[in-house]
């Protein structure tokens, strides 16, 4: 508790850090943050042109099915990233300056967040376009957001600080996102995965592929954006029991690891 | 002026604070290294950098922090500052404190003066509105308005210290820590540092730096505290702390010629570390000396403007090719005012041998403002460059000035005023 309060009386720099982040990211590139649109853009064209053109998925208006998907993914992705780094990348500030070093991996999870919010945007205009009626269970959307920036957050937390002892770490996230973006359903329908011969033969796959975070998380955006349905209750307590677990451990594991991190930096 | 100590608060409390280092010899950086060698711990030295330290900085002071390289100074300052976990022990801090241990802390090359102004401002625990209320003097204080939206690394090195520098003594803590920073940045730099640091002690603040320059520490500190191998081995008036200092250094360039077999008698043993105010390798005696007036009687106490002179009998015990002889003249806030020799006033001395005496006399003229002064003295071998001081004997004089003319400063320079006026 008196972390958090610690952690209230910093907000400036966490607020300062993450602007900074943000300015950083595009500084000198011509078109600036329009490329925290234009990139899932980009991506969309082509994951459509191979699943739903070459590939032949059969998707409805695949995308916006995609982009329901792909942008909070991207969130998850790059917010990992960056964040996993941002301890040993700062080690000048670490060994010099004090404030609570969760600031750090914070303050990337909060730039990744504010583009995937600028992203939405973009998302809505797509959904309208192909008319859909996204702004019904609209209201449900933050909540979400909240849950999956929460659990952004505590996986942060805990790759930056074990990336100060094991540099690997930054390597193996590389790996383990990509592999975990075949593992969520962004470019397949999870039906697909749950009719599967190796599914339905072997349970305990299913439970294993049930227990990526983002599986649960993806369904509820897809489920009020695209389906145009509130998200099952039995997901959303599941993801939130998933997020608790993953932000307290952070938490608890940073907090373990944090006080050598000026000798080990 | 320091009140007496029983009255004041504690700004900062160390208590049997430790901190240790490990020196590996290999380690485990990688999951590679750390499965290969089979979870077994690689192999270290410990190295306590601070070993039970304890010491309370009362508010309102000045301490400097002194000793060599590795003595864990620096680390002390990082323990206080939080950045440095130690093994055991506390630090009790009693209000914002502000770290000063590195100049533009954060600050990204890629983005503009301003934007790096609210960084590191927020990097040294400004909020943003105190920020906004101090911009335009962190500018102005910088001289760098009309560059202040272009990114810094289009700055000089120049330019660069003096934003950062400017962020830093805008920083309005309770505690302040600075380490070695006085250290950069050219004279004017320095001045302004100190000037700075003078106006932080007029409005009470704790201070508390590092720093290798004697002269510094005298003129800025009320209290200085010598460490050594993670201890603190002495803490007392700046003045007698530096000697303390000074005499540490010259006893371990003793032990380490011994080691080397350099050299063989050293009288450096016997010499207690905080207490002797004299010391050097025997190889010459100060015998007798003496503070005379104009007409060579023994005088405790002069008028600003006398003629003085200062005398010493050397007597030598062994073989010294290159004898220097010197006297300095300190402050009783121990600055070094005046410092002269034989060698920088280009007067050779002939090579000396066992039995061999010499006398020197310096005569000047002590145009100083009132107070008391004191005078050390001694005789050193100069050779290959190297001071090798044979006898030193710090503080052997002390004499008092009677009130003169009124002047500002140490010194009377003696000007001659000349005003034209109309009418």
């Amino acid at each position: 508790m008196n972390k958090l309060r610690e952690l209230y009386e910093y907000k400036d720099l966490i607020w300062t850090l993450s602007v900074k982040e943000l300015k950083v990211q595009y500084r000198n590139s011509v078109l600036g943050f329009l490329w925290s649109l234009l990139n899932p853009l980009l991506m969309m064209l082509i994951f459509s042109f191979v699943f739903a053109y070459v590939f032949k998925f059969g998707i409805k208006d695949f995308p916006v099915f995609l982009l329901c998907g792909l942008l909070p993914w991207n969130f998850f992705n790059t917010a990992l990233s960056t964040a996993t780094g941002s301890i040993v990348g700062n080690g000048a500030l670490i060994k010099k300056v004090y404030f609570p070093r969760e600031i750090l991996p914070l303050a990337s999870v909060l730039a990744n967040l504010f583009n995937f919010l600028l992203s939405l945007v973009v998302l809505f205009l797509f959904l309208a376009f192909y008319g859909y009626h996204f702004w019904v269970w609209l209201i449900l959307l933050p909540f979400i957001i909240i849950i999956e920036s929460l659990c952004v957050t505590g996986l942060a937390l805990l790759l930056a600080g074990l990336n100060v002892y094991f540099r690997d770490i930054q390597y193996i996230v590389g790996v383990a996102l990509m592999a975990l973006f075949y593992a969520t359903p962004i470019i397949y329908n999870i039906e697909r995965v749950q009719n599967s011969y190796w599914m339905t033969h072997y349970p305990w796959l299913m439970t294993l592929y049930n227990l990526n975070p983002m599986t649960p998380i993806v369904n509820a955006y897809r489920s009020i954006l695209y389906s145009v349905q509130p998200p099952s209750l039995s997901s959303i307590l599941y993801s939130l029991g998933i997020t608790a677990f993953v932000l307290v451990l952070g938490f608890v594991v940073f907090r373990r690891l944090e006080p050598a991190f000026a000798d080990e930096v | 002026m320091p009140k007496p100590r029983e009255q004041e608060a504690t700004a900062i409390k160390v208590e049997h604070v430790k901190k240790k280092y490990l020196l590996y010899h290999e380690r485990h950086d990688s999951l590679k290294d750390l499965i290969l060698s089979g979870g077994r711990r690689a192999k270290y030295e410990v190295l306590w950098a601070l070993d039970d330290v304890s010491y309370e900085f009362k508010r309102g002071h000045t301490y400097g922090l002194i000793g060599e390289n590795g003595c864990g100074k620096s680390t002390l300052l990082k323990a206080i500052a939080n950045i440095l976990r130690p093994e055991s022990g506390t630090v009790t801090v009693d209000g914002r404190i502000s770290a000063l241990l590195e100049l533009g802390a954060g600050f990204h090359p890629d983005l503009s003066g301003r934007e790096n102004i609210f960084l590191n401002g927020a990097i040294l625990r400004l909020s943003r509105a105190e920020i906004e209320a101090r911009f335009d003097d962190i500018v102005a204080f910088s001289e760098l308005e009309e560059f202040i939206d272009m990114p810094v690394k289009s700055y000089s090195s120049g330019m660069y210290m003096r934003l950062a520098f400017a962020i830093a003594v805008n920083v309005d803590p309770d505690i302040l820590l600075i380490d070695e920073v006085l250290a950069v940045g050219d004279v004017a730099f320095q001045r302004r540092c100190f000037r700075r640091i003078k106006e932080y002690q007029a409005a009470g603040k704790t201070i508390i730096f590092v720093s290798h320059d004697a002269n510094a520490v005298k003129d800025l500190c009320d209290e200085a505290l010598l460490l050594d191998h993670g201890k603190i081995v002495a803490s007392g008036l700046p003045m007698n702390i530096v000697s303390a200092y000074f005499e540490l250094l010259s006893k371990k360039e003793a032990a380490r010629r011994v080691k080397s077999g350099e050299e063989t008698d050293v009288a450096g043993d016997d010499l207690s570390a905080a207490t002797q105010k004299r010391y050097g390798f025997g190889a010459a005696t100060i015998k007798e000396y003496a503070f005379l007036n104009a007409a060579g009687e023994p005088v405790k106490s002069i008028k600003s403007g006398d003629r003085v002179r200062v005398r010493v009998k050397v007597e030598f015990n062994d073989t010294v090719p290159n004898p220097v002889v010197g006297m300095a003249l300190h402050s009783s806030t121990g600055l070094d005012i005046y410092g002269v020799n034989n060698a920088y006033t280009g007067q050779p001395i002939a090579p000396k041998n066992s039995g061999d005496w010499l006398e020197a006399e310096f005569v000047w003229d002590a145009w100083l403002r009132e107070g008391n002064y004191s005078i050390s003295l001694g005789i050193v071998d100069l050779t290959d460059g190297t001071a090798t001081p044979a006898d030193r004997w710090v503080d052997a004089i002390s004499f008092d000035v009677a009130a003169g003319q009124e002047i500002i400063g140490l010194f009377d320079l003696r000007a001659d005023i000349t005003v034209t006026e109309n009418g």
